[in-house]
């Protein structure tokens, strides 16, 4: 019953298995088979994108957390902790100038591509109180959501050149205070959130859905989860979406399942060893900011 | 899928010629399978009963249906929707009461002057209950917290505000972080007789259980009364269905809930029908204990009321060519009932052989009925507010009496004053109201909930709050994710300018008129010709009513012989409600003759 895609595998030079159904997304993700490695191997398709990642993806060496495989690079505990203290600010009330800058973005006022750049300021203070966002560091976070996946040449050979992958990373960890989870927040997740405000501001350009959606609903109806995640196996079997062999790279499409099927567990990956430990603090924070919108228009 | 998306663009399908016609509902219905069927699941892991053939048998609370999945449409598990998830969050706050589910009531459903459908009978509204009583119920409300709608100032209500019981929610798991409320369907979602039988073992025990002697029926058979009645217990002796009690007097069945005489006929006819096949087999097999009948005439006698809604009350309620061949192709195909009867299945294409016996598939999502189908099926203005009993063998007004003195325990007083089978020929030769604005009965829009302490329900009120409430898209939205044309403006909403004055007067926004209230008003206009109900509903119920058979096993995969028993499987084949009444009311039999499908009036004495 689920959307599942077969695997796409040309000998040499591509490997992958893109499973974009939920229940089967949930699966892989609480399957221990499945880890986020990345070892260089496999297809030349499949070693670039890994390297990719691998080196964009970090800070001073070490992956960022949500690159990280299971297991000490990573522990639990540390995930938890910074789960715990999102969740707490998330219990405690979500408000302040930064959302009422973003509930004012959702009513409509100012620039339509403003919205991400509010949101890496309202990210960006969870980690340093002081944080402000520019053009620069707007700029930074786009190079980082590009530069894994684009297989543009021009582009490629232009960020090789300039060496402006890695002054991105830079510029973004240093006003975080080389925070890992932060710099990936800031520059990584970051694009899921401004899509989302994105949404929340078209959906409250309907006067009907502003009028009779709550915040919950407001809430699931803007929600993006990420494009999709990476899951290299560490032997070859098979599972609900299929055979794979070590050589294999999972894609785990969470946008497309989501919007078939909606869920937290989607979106987030909750309950599995990987999930964002942002999973209390997203919702709460879109959910304050539509209803500053609401509650503020007129005003 | 092609032909439905082209056609659809300049006509809806009911003003194009037969045959295309028939393509584009086929092909709107291949669209909706994939694009407008979402479950609610929950994780349930169920071991088979040890003392129970799930292979060949239906359990009582539905589940081993679907054996790969055996909690699907078992009782206690959630509604799906035909809406993606995000786009059913029900109403919070004003949302939930402007405009004002009272003033609608009053202004836009309320019965001025009762509007009948000429060319049906009384017997399509207690058939139509019966049926949704098979299918869903949503259980008792919470009685904490209720809804408060604060009157109109000339609003002689009992009380203001006035309180609706809110509707209570399936219990949250962590799965369900942002996601709309879900509703657990209290009885089994599957075409399974449970309104007969139930939807647990204790009830279908009590059913099960001589009336006369208290002692349960080891022959398979159903407890009646010595006159062929359902019988009537001590109300002690009663567990309660699923909603609780029954009121005093009232008779014994599977469900009890929103009890009246249309219902208590049918269930009374195919409780006998059921005792007539498990005679049946009984000759066949006389070895066979009264467990094993029972199970065996179970199956017949749903498959035989699946057949009949399918191929006669569906198609009398969509008189149209159109109608009636797409609904009979549920069933057998477009090779039609007489080749079917002949030669048997020829192909396991549903179109053409029918859906019944083809493979079993759940499309897009894992079965379950739908909130969106409930409210569809809200058809209350089905009901007339008099009741005028005669009897079949003179047209003699026996006596009158209004929709409460035939409610509850009151049928029993209705058996004390008039014959079955007078019963029966008075409501089929009575017309139902049509599903149109001002005609909502106004004996149900002051409904005696308590009569002691003088507390009332307004059903016309709750059926718009509870739509609301449960995140039932409004009409607007709700044909636009149908793939419909969707009404600019009130004056778009119906060809009839005095009701587009109305509604207007009322909301604010095309886009916030109420379902129920778009397809009461889509009458005028939006309504195939010869269709009972609105196009929009229609669109549910071609997928639903489809995929009620297309998800049931045992009217795919094991609709067999082998299962049902040959003489079972027999019994579907060649009975349907013609010959159901001959049997048990043969006296009947002159007065239905010559009437080609008997939802239709039948002739007058």
């Amino acid at each position: 019953m689920g959307v599942g895609m077969s695997r796409i595998a040309i000998p040499g030079l591509v490997d992958v298995l893109p499973v974009s159904d939920a229940a089967m997304i949930d699966a892989i993700a609480r399957d221990r088979r499945f880890d986020r490695q990345y070892v260089p191997r496999g297809p030349l398709l499949n070693r670039v994108i890994l390297g990719r990642v691998r080196r964009i993806l970090a800070l001073a060496g070490v992956p960022l957390p949500p690159v990280t495989e299971h297991g000490p690079v990573r522990p639990v505990a540390a995930q938890q902790a910074t789960q715990s203290r999102l969740d707490a600010l998330a219990t405690s009330g979500i408000a302040g100038p930064d959302i009422t800058a973003l509930a004012c973005f959702v009513r409509g006022e100012g620039d339509a591509k403003r919205g991400g750049a509010l949101a890496q300021q309202a990210v960006g203070r969870l980690f340093d109180p002081q944080y402000r966002v520019d053009a620069a560091s707007w700029s930074a976070a786009l190079v980082l959501r590009d530069a894994p996946s684009s297989f543009n040449p021009v582009k490629q050979i232009g960020w090789v050149l300039t060496g402006r992958i890695a002054k991105a990373r830079a510029l973004l960890a240093d006003k975080v205070g080389n925070d890992p989870t932060g710099l990936h927040g800031t520059g990584v997740a970051i694009h899921n959130l401004a899509e989302a405000f994105a949404r929340m501001r078209a959906l409250y350009a309907d006067p009907v859905a502003r009028e009779q959606d709550s915040a919950a609903a407001a809430v699931a109806a803007s929600l993006v989860a990420p494009k999709q995640v990476l899951r290299q196996p560490t032997c070859a079997g098979v599972c609900p979406a299929g055979a794979f062999s070590a050589n294999t790279l999972v894609l785990l499409q969470l946008e497309r399942a989501n919007a078939r099927t909606p869920s937290y567990d989607t979106v987030f990956m909750t309950g599995s060893w990987s999930a964002c430990p942002a999973q209390g603090w997203v919702p709460a924070l879109l959910a304050a900011v539509w209803r500053g919108a609401v509650e503020g228009a007129g005003q | 899928m092609a032909v439905a998306q082209a056609t659809e663009k300049f006509a809806p399908w009911h003003k194009i010629p037969f045959f295309p016609a028939v393509a584009t509902l086929d092909g709107i219905r291949a669209r909706m399978r994939w694009n407008n069927v979402f479950a609610r699941t929950h994780d349930l892991s169920l071991t088979p009963p040890s003392n129970a053939d799930v292979q060949s048998f239906r359990t009582a609370d539905g589940s081993f249906n679907d054996l790969a999945e055996p909690a699907m449409g078992m009782a206690g598990t959630r509604f799906g929707r035909n809406f993606p998830i995000n786009a059913t969050f029900g109403g919070e706050g004003e949302v939930l009461t402007k405009p004002s589910p009272r003033v609608i009531s009053s202004r836009l459903l309320a019965r001025k002057e009762f509007v009948p459908v000429p060319h049906l009978n009384v017997l399509v509204s207690g058939w139509l209950q019966f049926m949704v009583h098979d299918w869903l119920s949503h259980g008792a409300s919470l009685r904490e917290y209720p809804h408060r709608i604060p009157l109109d100032e000339n609003d002689d209500w009992y009380e203001d505000p006035m309180t609706i019981l809110r509707s209570a929610p399936d219990t949250v798991g962590p799965a369900d972080a942002g996601q709309p409320n879900a509703f657990a369907n209290i009885e089994t979602h599957w075409w399974d007789g449970s309104q007969i039988y139930g939807s647990s073992i204790e009830r279908q025990k009590l059913v099960r259980t001589d009336p006369v002697t208290g002692a349960f029926l080891t022959n398979g058979k159903l407890g009646l009364s010595v006159s062929g009645n359902l019988p009537i217990i001590a109300p002690d002796q009663d567990i309660g269905d699923a909603e609780g009690g029954r009121f005093a007097n009232q008779e014994l069945a599977g469900v009890n809930g929103n009890w009246w005489i249309g219902l208590s006929i049918f269930h009374t006819i195919f409780a006998r029908e059921h005792n007539a096949i498990v005679d049946r087999l009984k000759i066949d097999h006389p070895g066979r204990d009264g467990e094993w009948l029972f199970q065996k005439a179970r199956l017949a006698n749903a498959a035989l009321i699946a057949k009949i809604h399918t191929t006669e009350w569906t198609p009398a309620l969509m008189n149209a060519p159109t109608g009636r061949f797409i609904m009979r192709t549920n069933w057998w195909g477009m090779t039609g009932e007489h080749f079917s009867k002949a030669f048997g299945r020829i192909s396991d294409d549903e179109a053409i052989s029918g859906i019944i016996g083809s493979s079993t598939n759940h499309h897009a999502a894992p079965f379950a009925m739908t909130e969106e189908f409930a409210a569809c099926y809200r058809m209350h203005s089905l009901i007339p507010d008099e009741f005028v009993f005669r009897t079949a063998k003179a047209d003699e007004v026996v006596f009158t009496t209004d929709m409460l003195g035939v409610s509850h325990g009151q049928t029993a007083d209705v058996y004390a004053k008039a014959s079955f089978d007078d019963i029966v020929y008075t409501l089929a030769t009575s017309h139902p109201g049509a599903l149109v604005l001002h005609n909502f009965p106004n004996t149900l829009r002051k409904l005696p909930v308590n009569i002691e302490k003088g507390i009332f329900s307004d059903l016309a009120a709750i059926d718009i709050l509870r739509d609301r409430e449960r995140g039932v898209p409004r009409y607007c939205a709700f044909r636009q994710m149908l793939g419909m044309k969707v009404p600019k403006s009130f004056a778009e909403l119906t060809d009839n300018p005095e009701w587009a004055r109305e509604v207007e007067a009322i909301y604010d926004r095309v886009e916030d008129v109420d379902l129920l209230v778009g397809t009461l008003c889509e009458s005028n206009g939006g309504t195939p010709t010869g269709f009972g109900f609105s196009d929009t509903v229609f669109r549910i119920f071609i997928l639903m009513a489809s995929r009620r058979l297309k998800s049931d096993r045992f009217y795919t995969r094991d609709f067999t012989p082998e299962v049902y028993t040959p003489a079972g499987f027999a019994w579907v084949a060649d009975n349907d409600l013609r010959s159901v009444m001959t049997r048990h009311c043969p006296a009947l039999a002159p007065h239905f003759a010559d009437v080609r499908n008997l939802y239709f009036p039948w002739a007058s004495a």
